[in-house]
């Protein structure tokens, strides 16, 4: 026993020893590669917003919608409620199946909407929409009722409704109205948003005979609701239509800026597009460049090419998968009819302006014959077009990207490091690039590259910046123990870039084949382990 | 001088203590029928001085100059390798003529080739040899742990000297890391460490990963035998000779099916991660990149089962009593499945007392190159104890020296 209990004691003692053996390192020298590309300038703003001409140059090309008027803002069928029925003066008995009332000698034969804006339609299908009937019976027996809407048919029947109401009890129903098309003439056929409509209240051919006692009878509450037109006709008025101030951002420019910028030439192209079947003027009012750091704001002098647009009216194709030919003007504002390069070179981060139109201006010319379509409506787009053949000293980027190093345990052993980038430029610019590393209140705790040492030199250029050849270039970022540390703390490094243009002013021309080429590598020094 | 390398080889006995040639078998001329506890580690690298495996052994920091020495002796291919076992068994039975044996085994075996090229990139990495092609043809890895237990006899009284011992044991496998780069196998830096290319013929097999590292992980099963000869002869020198003849081993382990085989004939150029858009560096495009990815994509992994020799022990040894206090020893070892390199050796036996023997062990070969070692017996009627090193260099000249290794076996005697 003695024997096994010493022999246990040795083998824990063995065990401690084996558990307690400290760790084996060493250090080795190694060369990582780690990323290559092959950059053109749509990397640089992540947008592609870059299209070549058929010489090559690059245009900075993209399209803004400044308006999108469509026939659900023009024109807005509100919900109507009219109330129905008939209660007798006096008591009566009756049998079933006797009719009591009908609207055939009334007044409400027909029912007017009240469009606002002066609109007087004539004429609409319905898209969507619901006819509501509340229904209350204060006879004992069941009565029947039976309406038509004799202005809206669908493939030639009219609206029709049957309802049987069961004695001395309420209920309501819904009847879609999708596809209705509705005369809006009314009875005699001049009138403008009234239809027509006859009903019949009669004793229920399932109740028994009774007594419809004086007070008593049928009353209905009658709604149209959540009516989307199809299509609607008629005389839609001299509104007056306005839009904005508005803007429209341009997110890509947020972190450019320049010095002394300057294009050489610059268009924006106007495109109105009217899909309304009605006549127009229409005037585009302060056209805004707008910078917010620094701010600056640039107005666009582009004398009257923007006032008293006369938009004319769309005319119909009778295809209903594509039902208009809409009217389309364009007006070009560039940089020899107006002040477009100064506005573009303030690198707006917003587009201001502000649209007014007048609907009719000559009043109801079509005689009731405007219309609209559903989905269909007034456009205006700005085309913006700006070739990148211009001058500047320099253009600053600013880049911010996330990083979580955090689970990297491995660089805890990396005892020193360089970060190596090739670069093969060729652009007609020199660039000068930085990345600070930014804790998480975004303050600065260190950078990447030393001052000095950190630039990509611009291919060879002749006097007119024609670029003839690339440059390589070779950069090394020092990583110690503590910049390690920094890296490896911080939450995310902000690039910032400059990039200079030679012989200035002469301009500079990128071109779509034109690129930057890095590669990183890495040489480590890390403490290598084993257990 | 003396005592402090004698004390300091008792002290590394005691602390790193591991029967000497992983036999039971030879120790049963001294210990009859008893019950004892073995243990023996031997590491060694023909490539490799100790000073550097020390490291492994005991922790601590590899500076230039130990990594230095080994790389400026070592040859274009060597080898390394290590066996630890430790037993604990019992020679029992009534009968004069045999005895039985049961017992227990942990063994880790190791042992790999390597090229100056690939021990380079291990401890000096790839950055001081750019432009270069590093050539890890003939590297191999081969790491095995399994636990056995051992049901034997010993038949000692054939011809009233002679000894036939037979063992069987039922094995449990639980760890296997098998890699062999094959011809054509390199690794390529360019001039500027922008570009890797990894030529890779090779084959991998893993035994279960999630277990690799519990002693009680059940990965594969298998079996081996056990055989030992023991017989005395007359020779025309001395005054008696003993031949004994012993293969221990004998077997295969059968690894289970979430065991993987990985095996790749390719050439892999990395240059970089490919970033098409600078402002949309997505966690996905790294996440993507990760080692199990990699391996997946680019070998041939597969899980099965599959079955492995053990590496077999063949230990042949001639004593020749010259004197009643001297024996001389000569023998022969190897290890099949293995790179061990064959193993002559010697043994200078001095009886010192009735009780204590020495023994001097000078051999040449085997994982290391030159060995010499030094073990002292105890053997009384109750008690044996054996302590001593084949390759006792180790311990005191380890910047100059390959090899090293211990044994240790205490045997409690039953009465007779």
């Amino acid at each position: 026993m003695r024997f096994i209990q010493k022999s246990i004691v040795f083998v824990l003692l063995f065990g401690s020893f084996i558990s307690c053996k400290k760790e084996t390192s060493w250090d080795v020298d190694l060369a990582i590669p780690i990323a290559r590309s092959h950059l053109n300038i749509s990397n640089f703003f992540g947008d592609t917003i870059f299209q070549a001409d058929p010489t090559g140059l690059l245009h900075i090309a993209f399209s803004r919608d400044l308006i999108n008027f469509t026939m659900d803002s023009l024109v807005n069928l509100p919900d109507t409620t009219v109330d129905l029925g008939y209660i007798i003066p006096f008591n009566t008995s009756l049998s079933p199946g006797v009719q009591i009332f009908s609207n055939s000698l009334s007044t409400d034969k027909e029912i007017t909407f009240d469009v606002s804006n002066g609109v007087e339609l004539n004429k609409a299908i319905v898209r969507k929409g619901f006819l509501k009937i509340d229904y209350k019976n204060t006879y004992a027996q069941p009565l029947q009722f039976d309406y038509i809407i004799n202005s809206a048919t669908l493939w030639g029947s009219q609206l029709t409704v049957n309802q049987v109401v069961p004695g001395s009890s309420s209920l309501t129903k819904i009847y879609a109205l999708d596809g209705y098309n509705i005369n809006l003439t009314g009875i005699s056929g001049n009138k403008v948003n009234t239809l027509v409509q006859t009903y019949t209240i009669s004793t229920a051919a399932s109740g028994a005979s009774d007594v419809l006692i004086q007070g008593q009878g049928l009353t209905i509450n009658l709604s149209f609701i959540d009516i989307v037109p199809e299509y609607i006709q008629g005389y839609f008025g001299q509104q007056d239509l306005s839009f904005g101030p508005d803007s429209s951002n341009f997110d890509f420019l947020n972190n450019f800026s320049t010095s002394n910028l300057a294009l050489t030439q610059s268009a924006i192209n106007f495109r109105i597009i009217n899909e309304f079947g009605i006549e127009m003027s229409s005037s585009i009012n302060n056209f805004k460049s707008i910078k917010t750091s620094p701010a600056n704001v640039v107005a666009l002098n582009s004398g009257n090419m923007l006032q008293s647009i006369n938009v004319g009216r769309a005319s119909k194709t009778n295809n209903p998968s594509n039902p208009v030919f809409p009217w389309f003007k364009q007006i070009n504002i560039n940089s020899t009819n107006s002040n477009l390069n100064p506005f573009l070179e303030n690198l707006p981060n917003y587009l201001g302006y502000s649209v007014k139109a007048k609907l009719n201006p000559l009043g109801n010319i079509s005689a009731g014959n405007d219309f609209a379509y559903y989905g269909r409506g007034l456009k205006v787009i700005a085309d913006v077009d700006i070739p990148l053949a211009l001058s500047a000293n320099y253009f600053s980027l600013v880049n911010f990207s996330k990083v979580d190093l955090t689970q990297l345990k491995e660089l805890e052993d990396v005892n020193s490091c360089e970060i190596r980038l090739s670069a093969r430029n060729n652009y007609p610019f020199t660039a000068r690039i930085q990345g600070y590393m930014l804790n998480e209140q975004n303050q600065i705790i260190d950078s990447l590259f030393i001052p000095g040492q950190n630039m990509i030199e611009s291919a060879i250029t002749d006097g007119n910046n024609v670029v003839l050849n690339y440059v390589d270039s070779k950069l090394v970022a020092s990583f110690d123990k503590t910049k390690i540390e920094n890296l490896a703390q911080c939450k995310q490094i902000k690039f910032v870039s400059y990039l200079y243009l030679p012989n200035q002013p002469t301009p500079i021309k990128i071109k779509d084949d034109s690129y930057l080429d890095l590669i990183v590598s890495a040489y480590l020094n890390y403490n290598a382990k084993s257990k | 001088m003396k005592t402090r390398l004698i004390l300091l080889f008792f002290v590394l006995i005691v602390l790193k203590g591991f029967s000497q040639y992983n036999s039971e078998f030879l120790n049963f001329e001294k210990t009859g029928r008893s019950v004892s506890i073995n243990g023996e580690y031997e590491l060694g690298s023909n490539g490799i001085y100790n000073s550097l495996l020390n490291k492994f052994i005991y922790g601590g920091y590899i500076d230039q100059k130990t990594k230095d020495a080994s790389n400026n002796s070592m040859k274009a291919l060597n080898v390394m390798g290590a066996n630890m076992n430790y037993d604990v068994s019992v020679f029992f039975g009534r009968k004069s003529k045999y005895s039985y044996l049961i017992g227990f085994k942990d063994q880790r075996i190791f042992n790999s080739s390597f090229t100056k090229d690939f021990y380079q990139l291990v401890f000096y990495g790839n950055k001081p040899y750019l432009g270069e092609t590093k050539n890890l043809s003939g590297s191999s890895i081969n790491s095995l742990r399994f636990q056995e237990l051992k049901l034997g006899f010993i038949w000692h009284k054939i011809d009233t000297t002679a000894k036939v011992g037979v063992s069987i044991s039922i094995l449990k496998g639980q760890q296997l890391f098998y890699i062999k780069a094959k011809e054509g196998s390199s690794l390529y830096t360019n001039e500027d460490g922008t570009e890797l290319q990894f030529s890779s013929n090779f084959n991998m097999a893993l035994s279960d990963t999630s277990s690799a590292s519990n002693p009680f992980a059940y990965s594969g099963v298998g079996a081996s035998a056990d055989i030992f000869f023991e017989t005395p002869y007359k020779s025309n020198i001395g005054k008696g000779s003993v031949l004994t003849i012993n293969a221990n081993n004998i077997g295969f382990l059968h690894w289970f099916d979430n065991s993987v085989q990985y095996s790749s004939d390719s050439t892999f150029k990395f240059d970089g991660y490919h970033i098409d858009n600078l402002l949309d560096l997505k966690d996905t495009t790294l996440a993507a990149i990760n080692r199990d990815s990699i391996i997946k994509n680019t070998t041939n992994a597969h899980q099965e089962s599959f079955n492995v020799n053990i590496p077999t022990n063949l230990l042949i040894i001639n004593k020749i009593r010259f004197t009643n206090k001297f024996i001389l020893g000569t023998g022969f070892r190897y290890l099949f499945s293995s790179n061990f390199k064959p193993y002559f050796f010697t043994d200078a036996e001095y009886e010192f007392t009735k009780k204590i023997t020495g023994a001097l062990h000078i051999g040449y070969g085997g994982y290391s190159k030159l060995n010499i070692g030094l073990a002292f017996t105890y053997n009384s009627p109750s008690w044996f104890f054996k302590l001593g090193s084949n390759s006792l260099q180790g311990y005191i000249s380890p910047k100059n020296t390959y090899g090293q290794g211990a044994f240790i076996s205490i045997a409690k005697k039953f009465k007779k």
